[in-house]
């Protein structure tokens, strides 16, 4: 079993890379053999990433049985560079000429091998105002990244919400809670 | 009535085809509209929240890379605003995204009282989205299109609550057919018209 950890977020002391050090740590726990892809310190660039490096992210994503996305919702959707990475690593490159049933297939293959899709991801804003703003990068996964995973692919989607006024104590519930899930799918 | 309208374009110009940037920018100036144009393709534009971004996020003074630092008083001093992006899969563009990301921060595109949102841009009474997608409509639809989420689901939250909103896609661009290709095109004069 192998896992991949796409994780997305400029800064090294924020929330989100406490979360990602715990699904590592979690998955790893759980003999998952964690693999972390850092996109900032990779040096990703959304708009046009290096060759060598899509490729490389590629056949890292290819060999993965789990795929965790640790990433902060911004606007309701995943952050520019997340985007940019699923555009360029995971919707069969970003040649704009390729026709629409070619890239689906080209994505088909790259997550042939994928058993879980889990999805951690804080929100700044409630429930409310995320369900009133369309969650868009719920949507997005859920509705167009899952629907070319295997069929025994699950998504779980294991979300921070009101990360704006939360508490030490409700940060520290949320990120336990990232490791029971986690636990469970390795 | 003269609008004064912020033009956010995102992608490579030539990618638009068949110069859907001019299409926009003569339609707002034969509105007799006072455009501002922001070209994302253009400058240096790094559609990545950077590092020293979102530290400064929360400082008062968010808008700190000279990539965006005067986006914040140009979208502020809009009554309208134009997205027009290209789409590779379902949702957004990344350097439309970006926008949104680096420059709807706290303190321009809304404030955090006491972790509640209160409206940022309350001078703007229209939004209009100009979407190429180059997926099927089918396949748009299917994914819920987060593009348009966003763009207008999100941003109703932070513009005037009495903001009226459009949103104009072609698909399969730019392959699609002709016929599609014309009705985008009128749908697009009757929005900017509408403006």
């Amino acid at each position: 079993m192998s896992t991949l950890v796409v994780y997305c977020h400029p800064v090294p002391e924020s929330f989100v890379a406490a979360m990602a050090a715990r699904v590592v740590d979690s998955l790893s726990a759980a003999g998952a053999e964690p693999r972390l892809l850092d996109l900032y310190t990779d040096g990703f660039s959304p708009t046009g990433a290096d060759a060598s490096l899509v490729a490389a992210h590629q056949e890292a994503l290819g060999a993965a049985n789990g795929l965790v996305l640790v990433y902060p919702t911004w606007w309701s959707g995943l952050p520019a560079m997340l985007a940019g990475w699923f555009e360029q690593v995971v919707a069969g490159g970003s040649s704009p000429r390729a026709s629409s049933p070619d890239r689906t297939a080209a994505t088909r293959d790259l997550l042939a091998n994928l058993d879980y899709l889990a999805v951690v991801t804080s929100h700044g804003s409630p429930k409310i105002v995320n369900a009133t703003q369309g969650e868009a990068g719920l949507h997005f996964l859920r509705r167009s990244v899952r629907p070319l995973c295997p069929r025994r692919c699950r998504m779980h989607w294991i979300a921070f919400y009101s990360s704006d006024r939360s508490t030490v104590e409700q940060r520290q519930a949320y990120l336990d809670r990232v490791e029971r899930r986690l636990r469970r799918l390795a | 009535m003269t609008v004064r309208v912020v033009l956010v374009l995102a992608d490579d110009p030539a990618a638009h085809g068949d110069g859907l940037r001019r299409t926009v920018e003569a339609g707002l100036i034969a509105g007799g509209h006072v455009t501002d144009v922001i070209d994302l393709h253009a400058g240096d534009f790094d559609p990545a929240m950077s590092t020293a971004g979102r530290r400064a996020y929360h400082s008062g003074q968010p808008l700190v890379e000279p990539d965006v630092a005067d986006f914040g008083p140009r979208v502020r001093a809009a009554e309208a605003l134009v997205f027009v992006y290209r789409a590779g899969w379902t949702g957004l563009s990344p350097r439309m995204k970006g926008f949104m990301d680096r420059t709807f921060v706290p303190g321009v595109g809304f404030h955090l009282v006491d972790g509640k949102l209160q409206r940022g841009l309350p001078g703007v009474r229209r939004v209009v989205a100009v979407a190429m997608h180059e997926r099927s409509r089918r396949e748009m639809s299917r994914g819920r299109d987060s593009g348009r989420r966003i763009l207008l689901r999100t941003v109703r939250l932070i513009v005037n609550p009495r903001c009226r909103q459009r949103y104009v896609a072609l698909f399969e661009a730019p392959a699609g057919a002709a016929a599609a290709r014309r009705r985008f095109d009128k749908r697009l004069d009757r929005t900017l018209e509408w403006l």
